[in-house]
């Protein structure tokens, strides 16, 4: 039955594939600033480094993109009580674009965050809407997304109560060359152990620049 | 009214039943007078011939003549007085045939060198330029030819020309001295194209080089192409159904006011959707991505005064028009390949 289901769900994805049969790839780095800002009982641990990446998007048909990312940095206290760490992240996100100034996406992210004594695992499933202006059409663009993750297991920790995403960004074309800078929050609420709650806070500025293939 | 009707139409058929069928009884009785003067030409009765003979030609003859039949009877008025001795009235009677067809000859197995020298005798001293008429043909031009006959009834200088109907130059298709009958071959090119479809004129102009007379002829013929359907080109892309390539002149403010909008909105991110709790999270990079954004839209209100043509629509309508080229360009090959397939149909005279 799910066969069945992935297989009318591919049918329906494919079904505006490109004309020229062309699926135009676009292989990208990106460097960024992650912070990272957690609180339990009131005093905030933040962290701050650079984690560079790299990944790949392809265009599968006019309204159907996939995009696959590997990044990986380290974060460095800036806090009193805070604890340096690893970071490493994966995602995959398949966005739909069913007209110019809207796309949906869908995807999963897995972060590995790292310290000398403890390795946390996260992974999660996560939903988002963006939505475009051209400030100068065709060559520059301007977007706000917002985004949920209804599941997300964190080792060590209980699932979120709460898990959203919110951010914006500008992207520049020219010919083969796409570059572009995000700004993108992400936040944990997760459910409160007596009088304590844990918060979580991911805020990032990512600049990609990549270049398409065909 | 409908008995009315019809026998109206009965009396109509009635009458012309009888018409048809007494020029037909006419012309029949001009058919055995002169076959009865041709027998007894043959049996060499060449008196009793002459009378039968020139009852058919007399005027005061009560039956239809038509013009084959007063050519036949003076050809044998001709022969016939030609071996009675009476040359002159022999060369008069040809004369007269040769008149009504310049192409008139005698076979040489049945009549006399004497008759045979009557004749060419009538022929120096008449002069008549003719043309055969026309039968429908259908030919290809890179291949084959059709022959018009024309004739002359001595040596003369003689030219054969195409007219068309819509006023432009005759073209010669032959041009020379000669005598007698020509076969002028025509593959269906006037000049150094083929001739295009419509109403033509087969004119024949001969000048005798004995007298100096001139006389001329000319049959009206339809030309048709026959090739397989052509396709049609596509047209050029309307206005509407390509991309804008330049901007408005409003695009630059507009660029302005989007990047602020998105400045905007990414400051107000971490008030929406961070958590107070934890101390203006995020702010100082939605401020930084706040400020690319301002300068974004400044960026686009800069670059759309200075140039407003949006290089992206040009490409893409470059291609379309570059596509659509290539296609007509296909679609006029294969129709150049169907034109050069084409087969000229002349039909004799002009349409009605």
């Amino acid at each position: 039955m799910t066969m069945r289901w992935i297989g009318v769900a591919a049918a329906v994805a494919f079904a505006g594939e490109r004309a020229d049969a062309q699926r135009p790839i676009t292989p990208f780095a990106t460097g960024a600033i992650v912070e990272h800002r957690v609180t339990t009982t009131g005093e905030v641990e933040r962290v701050v480094g650079a984690v560079w990446g790299a990944g790949a998007s392809m265009v599968m048909s006019d309204w159907l993109a996939v995009r696959g990312r590997i990044a990986g940095g380290s974060l460095s206290a800036r806090s009193v009580d805070g604890e340096g760490r690893s970071l490493s992240e994966a995602d995959v996100v398949v966005t739909l674009t069913p007209d110019r100034w809207i796309s949906l996406d869908a995807g999963t992210v897995m972060r590995t965050m790292a310290t000398p004594l403890v390795r946390q695992r996260w992974v999660e499933l996560r939903a988002g809407s963006e939505v475009g202006l051209d400030l100068i059409e065709g060559v520059l663009r301007g977007t706000v997304r917002l985004s949920i993750a209804p599941w997300v297991s964190v080792s060590g920790q209980p699932s979120p109560d709460l898990a959203i995403g919110a951010g914006s960004g500008l992207e520049f074309t020219d010919g083969r060359l796409v570059a572009n800078l995000a700004y993108s929050l992400e936040r944990y609420d997760f459910p409160a152990a007596g009088s304590a709650r844990r918060l979580e806070q991911h805020s990032t500025l990512t600049a990609r620049i990549g270049w398409r293939l065909r | 009214m409908n008995f009315q009707r019809w026998l109206g139409a009965a009396c109509i058929a009635t009458i012309t039943a009888a018409t048809a069928s007494s020029r037909a009884g006419a012309q029949g009785n001009t058919d055995e007078a002169l076959s009865q003067g041709i027998t007894l030409y043959e049996s060499l009765e060449v008196e009793r011939a002459l009378v039968l003979l020139r009852r058919v030609i007399s005027p005061s003859s009560p039956f239809e003549v038509s013009r084959e039949q007063r050519v036949t009877a003076y050809k044998y008025l001709g022969a016939a007085l030609a071996i009675l001795g009476q040359r002159d009235s022999s060369i008069v009677y040809f004369r007269a045939a040769l008149e009504r067809d310049p192409f008139l000859d005698l076979d040489p197995d049945r009549f006399t060198q004497q008759e045979q020298a009557a004749l060419a005798e009538a022929r120096k001293r008449s002069f008549a330029a003719a043309l055969r008429p026309l039968v429908e043909s259908r030919w290809d031009p890179a291949r084959e030819e059709i022959t018009f006959s024309v004739v002359t009834t001595h040596e003369a200088a003689l030219r054969v020309e195409i007219q068309p109907a819509d006023g432009s130059p005759a073209i010669a298709i032959h041009d020379r001295e000669g005598d007698g009958v020509r076969e002028v071959a025509w593959n269906g090119v006037l000049g150094t194209r083929l001739a295009a479809p419509g109403l033509y004129e087969l004119r024949v102009i001969g000048r005798s080089l004995s007298t100096g007379r001139t006389d001329s002829t000319s049959l009206p013929f339809t030309m048709r192409h026959d090739f397989p359907a052509l396709e049609d080109t596509l047209p050029d892309f309307l206005p509407q159904e390509l991309l804008p390539e330049r901007r408005p002149s409003s695009a630059g403010r507009t660029s302005l006011l989007k990047g602020m909008a998105v400045a905007g909105a990414t400051l107000l991110l971490p008030t929406l959707a961070g958590n107070s709790q934890l101390r203006d999270g995020g702010r100082g990079m939605a401020t930084m991505a706040a400020t690319a954004a301002v300068g974004a839209g400044v960026a686009g209100l800069v670059i759309t005064k200075r140039s407003p043509a949006i290089p992206a629509n040009v490409a893409r309508n470059n291609e379309r028009r570059s596509t659509r080229a290539g296609v007509n360009a296909a679609i006029a090959r294969r129709n150049q390949e169907r034109l050069a397939l084409t087969k000229l149909v002349l039909v004799p005279g002009a349409p009605r």
